[in-house]
């Protein structure tokens, strides 16, 4: 027997006493997450996407928001003066990041301008940042040329996390290959893309460790969401984000738990205002009487969402609240007859996000109670980047274009200055609502944010009052955020906080 | 042979600069902006500006295209605006996957289909050819993605034997990576006796392989019998048989050699078609291949993706078919004299 035929047995022989061996076991600690989602943005100052559902694990802010209020986070304690205009902050001492450096004033400072200057992203958060000081090693000072919230803007999701100055001089190509150093409680440790995403624990995370507190996160790119729920159902996967046609179903497995809530996300069908016929006021009334509110949240969101009552989710500060609309094909047949719009054209042209399957059943079920007042819905699914392109153009925009939407940090200018504030150019105002009053009344919030709260508030429910005595949108529904776990998984409450997207590992116990 | 050669390659070559023409134009016209993929989900006027002019969309298509063919034949495929990679790389991280699992395939529907269709052939109207006639429509009429399912189910959901999806388990990823050679994991791991890697890779390959076979073992099944039972009618085999020779050297040296070329061409498309095809069971198993992602990059707009994946696959295609081509020379004798 030839020496390499010798060792082919052995290995051979070898294989086969492995072969019986049990299956390789995670650690306890360790949790795996398959996920649909593909990231491409690893650089915290260009992501405006899903990657923070992983960076927030690896990045901090500044300030945190929870349970509406602004809590202390890489920031200790902070003032505002000038109106609102100079922010001046206290940073946390004995933080350092994931390469051992020191986290100081001077790099909150690099952080701040990089993200402004690489004007990516919500880089434009940061556009009437004048200049930064840094009087002492923790002591920062940020002056604005005109009064901003910054304490709101500092604990945003997009654009507000703190990366190392190492990560910065290595530059935005070495982040988006998959590399990044933050002060979060996790390292991100390896990044396949499309494939595998993994999270290690910082030992020398400033907020300390507990027993049963999650070591390693293995994120696995899984597409097919069945495929997801029987890794979650066998014990395969700790977490997954299921379809929530399949949450109910969920519940009733005695191994998983389901934790769902409010989130800040809401859709809207936006009625384009200078396409006829929906350029007509009582048409488009009575568009919103045909729309079945009740049937589309419990049947087609299965329950995990609410009926708007208003343009901002209820949950959001600044929110007003009023009576909305319900289903009413009595009502729209006299106001299609008031509209003064010939029966004929009573037709309109709906598109939508193709790969959202509630706007998918949503439209086809308004296809069928608007036809039963003689209104023709034409259906146009698509992709985004179609979507958005047709609907950026008057001459091929539809009469109604379907939106979900998020802020990126917590405000309610969010909505209402990029969706019904007037564009000279349609970016996402995609009703074309155009209304002076109501510009006026949102930049006015939008100040007041920087001087006071309450004040903001008042001005934002004036900024929404105008908004809907004519309201351009079918406003469908304030969405839950919800996961699906393994019961033996404790903490999940702490990661339904509205403001943010990120399923914040370091809350979790196993 | 060698003019031969020659022709075909040049061939080759005129066929892929018209796909890559196709492919271009038809990714251009198609509505949607890309400019809207490479942003993001909220971009502001600048940054949709940016992008349009960093992917030269204001310019007119043949421009486009003329710098699009000087990067291509410098090796530079551009950048994926989903993965925001290198094409280029994202081909050759999934093609191994690809190959591995239409490789083994193939390999499966030739071992068990030829054989099989020798038998039902030399067996005709008899049970085991009943069988195989009726599992061939079977296998024709069912759903691959009924297939997948279904074994899932049962080998999975049911019995608890084989993983879900995937290539190989994440931790024996992490904790025993396997050491890249091939690509195909299961000589990598085994040649750098990484047998933990190996035995995850195994399991996590039958289901998909299986469920692959399953989609194409029919028609070559079908086929061998129906070539098959033509051959056996013709008078070498009958004169085979009045020498006296054992039944199974007239069937497989004399028979079957006359059914090989028409088989190789089967199998030669078949493998063909389980490169582009295996896009069902990509998504299904969650198999980092190539065909998913294209799938991907087409819906998405991801022109730069779609040309690079759609000219790696066409060129695999056409090497497939040009390997074909060459073994009928080794098939046919008579080719060899002409």
């Amino acid at each position: 027997m030839s020496i390499a035929l010798r060792n082919m047995v052995w290995r051979g022989a070898a294989f086969a006493v492995l072969a019986t061996c049990a299956a390789p076991l995670y650690a306890e600690t360790t949790l795996i997450w398959p996920t649909n989602e593909e990231y491409r943005d690893w650089d915290p100052a260009a992501t405006y996407s899903t990657e923070t559902y992983v960076l927030g694990n690896v990045y901090e802010t500044l300030t945190f928001f929870e349970n509406g209020e602004i809590r202390p986070r890489l920031a200790v304690s902070w003032e505002k003066s000038d109106g609102g205009k100079t922010w001046t902050m206290q940073l946390r001492q004995g933080v350092k990041f994931h390469d051992g450096s020191e986290f100081n004033a001077e790099a909150v400072k690099k952080s701040v301008l990089y993200t402004k200057e690489e004007g990516r992203g919500a880089g434009f958060l940061y556009a009437p940042l004048d200049s930064i000081e840094t009087p002492g090693s923790h002591e920062i000072v940020f002056h604005f040329s005109r009064p901003i919230a910054f304490d709101l803007i500092a604990s945003g999701q997009y654009g507000s996390y703190i990366i190392a100055p190492a990560a910065i001089d290595k530059g935005h190509d070495w982040m988006q290959e998959g590399n990044a150093i933050g002060t979060g409680p996790y390292v991100l440790s390896k990044v396949e893309s499309g494939k595998l995403t993994i999270l290690d624990r910082f030992d020398d995370y400033w907020g300390g460790w507990e027993d049963g507190q999650i070591d390693r996160v293995i994120q696995q790119t899984v597409y097919e969401p069945s495929t997801r729920i029987q890794m979650l159902v066998s014990g395969e996967a700790d977490v997954i984000v299921p379809p929530f046609s399949q949450l109910k179903r969920l519940e009733e497995n005695e191994k998983v738990d389901v934790s769902a809530a409010t989130s800040w996300r809401n859709t809207q069908f936006l009625i384009n205002v200078g396409k006829y016929p929906t350029d007509n006021a009582k048409f488009r009334e009575a568009l919103s009487y045909l729309w079945d509110y009740e049937s589309v949240v419990n049947n087609i969101y299965h329950g995990y969402a609410d009926i708007p009552s208003g343009p901002l989710p209820a949950n959001m500060w600044g929110h007003g609240t009023y009576e909305m609309p319900t289903f009413d094909p009595a009502k729209a047949a006299a106001l299609l007859a008031e509209s003064g719009v010939p029966q004929k054209d009573w037709k309109v042209s709906v598109s939508f996000k193709n790969s959202d399957m509630q706007f998918r059943d949503a439209a086809e079920f308004f296809q069928a109670t608007a036809g039963t007042a003689g209104v023709q819905v034409e259906l146009f699914p698509a992709e985004w980047s179609v979507l958005a392109e047709k609907a950026r153009n008057e001459e091929t925009a539809s009469n109604i274009t379907s939106m979900t939407w998020w802020p990126a940090y917590a405000t309610p200018s969010d909505w209402l200055y990029s969706q019904y504030r007037s564009e000279d150019k349609a970016l996402f105002n995609l009703s074309y609502y155009k209304n002076p009053a109501l510009d006026a009344a949102v930049d006015a919030a939008a100040e007041a944010e920087g001087i006071s709260r309450e004040l903001a508030t008042e001005k934002y429910v004036a900024a929404q009052d105008i908004l809907m005595q004519d309201p351009p949108a079918i406003f469908i529904a304030d969405i839950y955020r919800a996961y699906a776990h393994s019961s033996d998984i404790k903490g999940m409450e702490s990661n339904l906080n509205p403001a943010y997207e990120t399923l914040f590992v370091y809350n979790l116990k196993k | 042979m060698t003019r031969y050669i020659a022709i075909r390659l040049v061939l080759m070559l005129l066929t892929l600069f018209g796909v890559c023409t196709v492919t271009f134009f038809l990714s251009r016209v198609l509505p949607g902006s890309p400019a809207e993929l490479l942003v993001g989900d909220r971009p502001t006027v600048e940054q949709l500006a940016r992008a349009r002019a960093e992917l030269r969309l204001d310019e007119p298509l043949i421009v486009q295209y003329g710098a699009y063919l000087e990067d291509l034949v410098q090796g530079d495929f551009g950048k994926s605006l989903r993965t925001g990679r290198p094409v280029l790389e994202d081909v050759l991280s999934r093609v191994g996957a690809t190959l591995e699992l239409t490789t083994l395939a193939i390999i499966i529907v030739v071992l068990v289909g030829i054989p099989l269709g020798v038998l039902s052939a030399v067996r005709q109207n008899s049970m085991l050819d009943n069988f195989v006639r009726a599992q061939s429509i079977a296998g024709m009429a069912m759903p691959a993605f009924i297939v997948a399912m279904g074994l899932q189910l049962i080998f999975n959901g049911a019995l608890g034997w084989l993983p879900l999806q995937g290539r190989i388990d994440a931790i024996v990823w992490i904790e025993s990576p396997i050491q890249t050679i091939t690509g195909f994991f299961l000589f990598d791991s085994a040649f750098t006796g990484n047998w933990i890697a190996f035995r995850s890779a195994v399991e996590h390959l039958v289901l998909p392989v299986l469920t692959l076979a399953a989609m194409t073992l029919a028609s070559v099944t079908r086929i061998t019998r129906n070539t098959m039972i033509e051959v056996l009618k013709e008078d070498h085999v009958r004169t085979g048989f009045a020498f006296g020779l054992p039944r199974r050297t007239v069937y497989f040296r004399y028979a079957l050699k006359a059914v090989l070329i028409p088989l190789l061409t089967t199998v030669g498309l078949t493998y063909g078609y389980l490169l582009g095809g295996a896009v069902i069971i990509e998504f299904i198993f969650d198999w980092p291949g190539l065909g998913g992602q294209l799938v991907f990059a087409v819906s998405q707009n991801d022109f730069p993706a779609t040309l690079g994946f759609t000219l790696f696959l066409a060129t695999l295609f056409l090497t497939v078919n040009f390997v074909v081509d060459l073994l009928y020379f080794v098939g046919d004798p008579r080719l060899r004299r002409t």
